[in-house]
C-alpha cells in the first residue's frame, strides 16, 4: 500500500498573495466549457426558415445523423442565401420540375447535406401568408430524406 | 475527359513476337497513346490500350444498354411498365410522361457527348435520381399544393437542442 504522503498535495490551500499591481480579476476562468465550435451564424437569417410537420421529426433528428455542423451550415445557407450556391456542399435545381415553378415559388433545389441526409427545398422572395402583413423571404422544406446513399 | 485516339496508331500491327524483341518499349508507348494491334501465332487481333480508354468504352456500352432499355420502355403504354423494364436506371419508373421525355433527351445529349470523350453521364445520372426521388415521395408531392400552414419554423438545429 502506498504512503498517504504520496497523494498529499504539493501545494498549499492557502491562496499565494497576487503580485503587487494586480486587481485579482481575470477572464481566466477554468470551469467555463470553451465555446463550441461553428459559432452563431456570420449574418443576421434573412430568409424565414419552415419544414413541413410531416417532416418535423427528420428536421430534429437531422444534427444527429450529419453531425451539428453540417446541420447548421445547411439552416445557415438557407436563411442567409438559398437562391446562391453554397459554399461548402452541393446544391443543384432538381432536373424536371420546371411545372412546380409557381405562385412565386422557386424551382425546387437539391442540398446534399452528407451521405446520410439531403433536403428538397424552394423559396419565395416576397411570401405573403396574409394580405394584412407585408410579404417576407420563405424557404419551405419539402422533403428530408435521412437515408444513407 | 478520355481522349479517343482511334486510328492513330492502328495503320501499324505489329507481331505478338515483337514483346519478346527490341520493339518491346516501342508498342508499350503505343498502346499508351492510344489502341495498338498485335497479331497473333494465329492470326487473331488483340488490342491494347490505356486502361481509362477502356474504362470509358465499357460505360459507353453500359450506359448505350441503359438508353436501349428506356426507349424500350417508353414504347410501351405506362400502365404496363415496369422498374425492372428501365434495367439500371429503374429509378425512372417514378417520373412522369413529360420527365421520362426530357430524361430521354437528357440521355440522349449526354450519350453523344460521351462518344465524343466527355462523360456527363454520371452527374447526370444523380441528377435526375434526386428528382426520381421526389417523384415517388408522395408527401413530398403533396407538401407542393400544402399553404404555409402546414409548415412550421425551425430555428437553427444548436438553438433546437437547446445547446
Amino acid at each position: 500500500m502506498r504512503s498517504s504522503t504520496l497523494l498529499a498535495p504539493t501545494r498549499s490551500k492557502e491562496p499565494e498573495p497576487l503580485p503587487a499591481g494586480t486587481s485579482g480579476k481575470s477572464n481566466y476562468a477554468p470551469y467555463q466549457p470553451a465555446r463550441r465550435p461553428g459559432g452563431k451564424p456570420d449574418r443576421k437569417p434573412v430568409w424565414r426558415v419552415v419544414v413541413h410537420r410531416k417532416d418535423q421529426d427528420k428536421w430534429d433528428a437531422l444534427a444527429g445523423r450529419v453531425g451539428l455542423q453540417s446541420a447548421q451550415r445547411v439552416w445557415d445557407h438557407l436563411a442567409a442565401q438559398p437562391d446562391l450556391p453554397p459554399l461548402i456542399g452541393q446544391c443543384q435545381k432538381l432536373r424536371g420540375m420546371e411545372k412546380f415553378v409557381k405562385d412565386g415559388w422557386s424551382s425546387i433545389y437539391h442540398y446534399e447535406v452528407s451521405s446520410m441526409g439531403r433536403l428538397d427545398f424552394q423559396y419565395n422572395r416576397h411570401h405573403q401568408a396574409d394580405p394584412e402583413k407585408e410579404p417576407c423571404p420563405v424557404v419551405r422544406i419539402l422533403r428530408i430524406d435521412l437515408s444513407s446513399h | 475527359m478520355v481522349t479517343m485516339t482511334y486510328g492513330a496508331t492502328m495503320n501499324h500491327i505489329y507481331q505478338s513476337s515483337d514483346l519478346a524483341g527490341s520493339r518491346r518499349k516501342e508498342i508499350v508507348e503505343a498502346a499508351q497513346r492510344g489502341p495498338t494491334l498485335l497479331r497473333t501465332p494465329s492470326g487473331e487481333g488483340v488490342a491494347m490500350l490505356p486502361q481509362a480508354e477502356l474504362e470509358h468504352l465499357a460505360a459507353i456500352r453500359d450506359h448505350a444498354v441503359c438508353f436501349l432499355m428506356l426507349e424500350s420502355a417508353l414504347r410501351r403504354p405506362r400502365d404496363e411498365r415496369r422498374a425492372a423494364d428501365f434495367g439500371a436506371w429503374a429509378f425512372a419508373v417514378s417520373l412522369d410522361e413529360d420527365q421520362l421525355q426530357e430524361f430521354r433527351d437528357d440521355t440522349n445529349d449526354a450519350l453523344m457527348r460521351a462518344c465524343a470523350g466527355v462523360n456527363t453521364m454520371d452527374s447526370l445520372i444523380v441528377q435526375w435520381r434526386a428528382t426520381a426521388e421526389f417523384m415517388a415521395d408522395e408527401d413530398a408531392l403533396a407538401a407542393l399544393d400544402d399553404a404555409i400552414d402546414a409548415f412550421v419554423d425551425v430555428a437553427r438545429p444548436d438553438e433546437v437542442e437547446g445547446a
